[in-house]
């Protein structure tokens, strides 16, 4: 086929406009009708990025939602995870692995270096708690930490590592209360409908896009069982609309590790695609 | 004389070279008195070939000399550069004002941009055919288009996706050709590349994203990219078969590199060394039929990086053998005496083949 000039050009034009529609498409889409699920977050769990690099010169503005997952076991002196970050959950076991497409087949003997053994991550569909019985149960473990270290604090006076591990804990447990993020991975699946049936209030669960990773180990019994952990979800910097950047509110979230936020509740709504986008946005 | 006949500027420049090594050449045998032309025949003869220069440099501005050659790579350099810090600059231009507009102006300024970029693209190549600016234009065009779809998914957090790589595919091979530029054949390339390997990727249930973890998705669109130029004719396109070529061989060797010395990464049920030992079995094979048949066929960069690869299979091997068991002073006179061997070898190689055009 002989191509003119003529020909190119509509080709390109064509090209241009038809994804963009295809994408737009894709957006309009997402956003249509109701949402499926719409959270009051809050700046505990929306923060801001570092302005470091290129972010220097950007005048938008991207928050970072911040997840957790489940703790059980509470560790004196350590704090809990207040920054999103992968990590390993109780309910990821290898049943729940198994069900999100990962091969069940053992790998041979100790060598990890059959196929069998290296998994590499899978897309699945996370399931988001806001401040439901996952926060609250992280709130009862750092809680009960602080009474238990100013019991041994008081039992102990004088003795300057109880006194540091009592402070730390109140900290801890202090944070917990006031800081960290509410937000919760707790299930997975690949079937988005089920994940609904089984966590129908829209105002506390969201259905998002995440990625998880599975590697070979061994259950309690000693036999050889796939453990996982969350990569990552998709899409977990959310563009603040123009309308809402001129806002005390939202536009002055705190950076990581900077001193406390100005309080906003912001509404995020994720639509059938999962997907979120930023409603609103209020001073509290 | 008929410019006409030319099908690609390359081949127009080639003409332009030969005539000048043969004026050049004339005047060496006459001054040497092993040929002596008569005024008549020095006079018809340069008229044909100015007239012919000049037609070349009016249809495919060619280079009639060798200070223009230079002065065109320096253009080509210029017109490079340029691109580079345009396409910077309408990105970074875009990223400080963004955030005083809403989405819908966002959205029109991203196609505004890409539009008219392209719209420009192709009104400059109406003036300019196959020139620097027409190229610099190109690229700036391929920026502008990527920012485009890129920065839409940024403003409504559209979940990455793989399929962004197709529309990319298509303009960088859009542009390639109208434009004739290998830059973007080769962008062009890679996108469609990196898209066929996290596609074969998902289906075995893995997140796209980390298609790199299992190279041996590049190695069969690395083998159609390198046996397209046989079926699809590049006649009119300077070099583009030698690029489907040379990507072909360097999305199969790095991916087979990686994998002799990774073994862990590939999709084979077998141990990590029996994995190392078939790949580096592979490369060499592989590498040294490369350079036999890049020999055979006049394709000088399919033997370059059939030799380069060789090499670079040989040297990790010496290292995995002798690296810590080794005197280094004595490890690196190896590397160099290896060296000369096969400057040795290839010498012979050349001496031994037979003249013959470039299939």
């Amino acid at each position: 086929m002989n191509w003119n000039g003529k020909s190119i050009l509509y080709a390109g034009l064509g090209l241009i406009l038809a994804s963009n529609l295809a994408a737009l498409g894709g957006v309009g889409y997402n956003r249509m009708g109701e949402p499926d699920s719409a959270l009051r977050l809050s700046q505990r769990e929306l923060m801001r990025p570092y302005r470091w690099g290129i972010e220097r010169e950007s005048s938008g503005l991207a928050m970072i939602l911040q997840w957790r997952l489940p703790v059980d076991e509470p560790k004196a002196g350590n704090g809990f995870t207040y920054y999103h970050a992968g990590g390993s959950a109780k309910w990821l076991d290898h049943a729940k692995l198994t069900a999100l497409g990962f091969d069940a087949t053992p790998p041979r003997g100790a060598d990890e270096s059959n196929a069998a053994s290296r998994l590499l991550p899978r897309e699945a569909l996370l399931v988001l708690e806001f401040n439901g019985p996952a926060y609250q149960h992280a709130l009862d473990v750092v809680r009960d930490l602080a009474a238990r270290e100013q019991a041994l604090q008081a039992a102990n006076p004088g003795n300057e590592e109880m006194k540091r591990r009592a402070k730390m804990a109140r900290d801890q447990a202090a944070r917990e209360e006031n800081e960290a993020s509410r937000l919760f991975i707790i299930d997975a699946g690949p079937d988005a409908a089920r994940l609904r049936a089984a966590y129908p209030d829209r105002t506390r669960y969201a259905i998002v896009r995440g990625e998880v990773r599975a590697s070979w180990g061994v259950n309690a019994a000693g036999q050889p069982a796939l453990s996982g952990q969350v990569d990552g979800i998709l899409v977990d910097r959310i563009h603040v609309p123009h309308a809402l950047l001129s806002g005390a509110a939202i536009g002055g979230a705190r950076e990581r590790g900077a001193a406390k936020a100005e309080p906003f509740e912001a509404v995020v709504n994720f639509g059938r695609r999962f997907e979120p986008w930023i409603v609103s946005a209020a001073g509290l | 004389m008929d410019a006409t006949n030319f099908t690609s500027r390359t081949d127009a420049q080639r003409r332009a070279d030969d005539i000048r090594v043969f004026r050049g050449e004339l005047q060496r045998l006459e001054q040497d008195g092993a040929l002596q032309l008569s005024q008549p025949q020095r006079e018809q003869l340069t008229q044909y070939h100015d007239k012919l220069l000049a037609r070349l440099a009016e249809q495919f501005d060619v280079d009639r000399d060798a200070q223009a050659k230079q002065l065109s790579l320096g253009m080509r350099i210029a017109s490079f550069l340029g691109a580079l810090a345009l396409g910077a600059s309408v990105f970074f231009l875009f990223y400080q004002f963004w955030g005083y507009f809403g989405e819908a102006a966002q959205v029109a300024i991203l196609l505004g941009s890409a539009l008219a970029s392209f719209a420009a693209t192709m009104w400059i190549r109406t003036k300019e055919s196959c020139g620097y600016f027409t190229k610099l234009a190109a690229l700036v065009a391929f920026a502008c288009y990527v920012l485009n779809i890129a920065m839409v998914g940024q403003i409504f957090n559209i979940t990455p996706s793989d399929k962004a790589l197709l529309p990319w595919a298509a303009y960088a091979f859009l542009l390639a050709y109208a434009c004739d530029l290998r830059l973007l054949l080769a962008a062009g390339i890679l996108c469609i590349a990196a898209f066929i390997s996290a596609r074969a990727g998902t289906w075995s249930g893995m997140y796209w994203i980390h298609f790199g973890e299992r190279p041996e998705t590049f190695l069969l669109p690395a083998l159609v990219l390198f046996l397209l130029p046989q079926f699809i004719r590049q006649d009119r396109f300077g070099g583009f078969a030698g690029t489907y070529r040379l990507m072909g061989m360097l999305l199969f060797f790095l991916p087979v590199l990686v994998l002799a010395n990774w073994g862990r990464l590939s999709y084979l049920d077998l141990d990590r060394q029996s994995v190392q030992g078939l790949y580096q079995v592979l490369g060499f094979g592989a590498a040294a039929a490369a350079a036999w048949l890049g020999a055979r066929r006049h394709w000088p960069e399919v033997v370059n990086a059939g030799v380069t690869f060789f090499t670079i299979f040989l040297y990790t091997k010496f290292f995995d053998w002798w690296w810590n068991s080794m005197p280094k002073y004595l490890f690196f006179l190896v590397l160099g005496l290896t060296a000369i061997l096969l400057l040795l070898v290839f010498r012979r190689l050349r001496a031994a083949a037979p003249e013959g055009e470039s299939a």
